[in-house]
């Protein structure tokens, strides 16, 4: 739970933040304190360069958050491919109904519910 | 055969109304299925020495074997719940109770599950589950709530590799509907139209809201016995035993699913089918957890009767119908009869090798595979079910 508490002080730093093995050096994402590559028990928490690419995507056209206006619809929610090697799920900033598979983006941050969270920005493709 | 189960056949099957049942709970549905498949049986509730179910996820509840066997005022030398997700929860239930009459320790093992899905949830949330499941810290802050929007995820990327998949999701979502009209119990008992289904809403593109299974209060059961005990007490069913079953655990949360080739729904109808001895010709239904309508579509390749991919084109030539070469889902699935579990699968799959399906019987159907999956393709599972005479 303190790597959780970490992560969100982490992102209103405006800093986006993936689990990181000093033993076997891989990177992994959710954040987990054992690694789930080798076992090590003493992971950290590093910053990631937040570039990836678009694994999947969706729009969200039906209110799961009825009573919270940061996620009224339409929202889009991707699967990105950080250039780390690691694959991470967040909202994009803005409605993508054009998102295409494989397009560029990069983190950004956005407040929801009155903090910030992570968010993706289709970058110069 | 799996080794023991051969003296294992499965003696009664039921499912409780289903719908919208306010009044009702996990507790008194779930004793409520097991009455009726002791009663499809013919066996006295006094005989029955083994209860497996699944807990409620709605309203969660612990030890939930114990208040179900309390309920029925039943002693038992086993109470069990089983949770491992999906369809697979119920494969796991009824190879738990196989094992247990296989090893003598039991001789009638009911599973069960169900619960009250529908009236329990928060009204306008959409299916807001109080049992916390992976994920969930990371997840719900960002956006991303309920099952919805993972199998979204999914079925863009199958889109995205393989080709739109629309019309095939289309057909599943018909075809589906077509079955629940022959089923007296199903719930979805109006026809739909091509035009209604492109018609209904987005929820979370490409999936539509008749892309997705039915939210229903209700419960069903399997009843397991030793075949020793189906001669001595002369129960009247045709028997049919538990002939193979496979799992692959790959993930829990969507972030840490493989690619679509890498699920474990190949590799577990590949055990399943090697473990009973049989091919993919020697099915003649299937049941394929239908949570969603990529679920069949991914499930169905999954199945060995067309590649990865080509599943669009087979499911628009062949079809998935009572007429197509491996009918699926003859009671309606998820989709159009019930979401209770996986369970519903099962009693569908044994009706069917009883030839007890009326309208909807596929003739003369010997074998069953039973296909799923719990969470997003997390765990899968396949399961053969056999008639023997």
């Amino acid at each position: 739970v303190e790597i959780i508490e970490e992560f969100w002080k982490r992102c209103q730093q405006k800093e986006f933040v993936v689990g990181f093995c000093p033993q076997c050096e891989k990177q992994h994402y959710y954040p987990q304190t054992i690694c789930p590559n080798c076992g090590f028990r003493a992971t950290q928490l590093v910053p990631s360069r937040g570039r990836g690419k678009i694994d999947s995507y969706t729009h969200v056209l039906a209110p799961f958050y009825p009573d919270e206006d940061s996620f009224a619809p339409p929202y889009t929610i991707a699967l990105i491919d950080l250039e780390e090697g690691v694959r991470v799920l967040a909202k994009m900033a803005e409605y993508s109904p054009d998102l295409k598979r494989a397009a560029l983006v990069t983190v950004d941050f956005q407040v929801a519910n009155s903090r910030l969270i992570p968010v993706f920005n289709l970058a110069a493709q | 055969m799996v080794t023991g189960f051969e003296d294992v056949v499965i003696a009664g099957v039921a499912e409780t109304k289903l719908g919208k049942l306010p009044g009702r709970f996990p507790v008194d549905l779930q004793a409520e299925a097991v009455l009726l498949a002791l009663e499809d049986a013919g066996l006295e509730r006094e005989r029955l020495d083994g209860l497996v179910n699944l807990d409620p996820y709605v309203v969660p509840e612990s030890m939930f074997a114990q208040t179900v066997a309390e309920y029925l005022g039943v002693s038992l030398k086993m109470v069990q719940t089983v949770d491992v997700g999906g369809t697979v929860s119920s494969m796991r239930m009824l190879q738990t109770a196989a094992w247990a009459i296989a090893t003598g320790e039991c001789e009638a093992v009911v599973c069960v599950s169900g619960e009250n899905t529908l009236t329990a949830r928060q009204s306008g949330r959409g299916l807001q589950m109080h049992n916390r499941m992976a994920g969930h810290d990371w997840e719900e802050p960002i956006g991303v709530r309920g099952m919805v929007i993972p199998y979204a995820l999914l079925a863009q990327k199958y889109f995205d590799i393989y080709g739109d998949a629309t019309e095939a999701l289309a057909e599943i979502a018909l075809t589906a509907r077509r079955h629940a009209l022959l089923h007296e119990n199903a719930l979805m008992r109006k026809p739909l139209t091509r035009e209604a289904y492109f018609a209904s809403r987005m929820i979370s593109t490409p999936l539509r809201l008749n892309d997705c299974s039915l939210v229903s209060d209700g419960a069903g059961a399997v009843l397991l016995t030793s075949k020793r005990l189906t001669k001595e007490l002369k129960l009247k069913k045709a028997q049919v035993t538990v002939s193979g079953l496979g799992v692959e655990f790959t993930h829990a949360s969507v972030v840490r699913m493989p690619e679509i080739t890498g699920l474990g729904a190949r590799l577990v109808v590949e055990r399943a089918m090697r473990q009973a001895g049989v091919g993919i010709k020697d099915i003649d239904v299937a049941m394929i957890h239908d949570a969603f309508t990529i679920s069949v579509l991914i499930g169905l390749e999954a199945t060995g009767l067309c590649p990865v991919g080509q599943g669009r084109q087979y499911i628009l030539s062949e079809g998935i119908g009572l007429d197509s070469p491996l009918p699926v889902n003859t009671h309606g699935g998820l989709l159009s009869h019930a979401h209770i579990g996986g369970i519903t699968l099962m009693v569908e799959a044994v009706r069917q090798l009883w030839g007890e399906c009326g309208p909807r019987q596929v003739k003369d159907a010997k074998r069953v595979l039973v296909s799923g999956n719990g969470g997003i393709f997390s765990v899968c599972g396949a399961l053969v079910l056999e008639r023997i005479s």
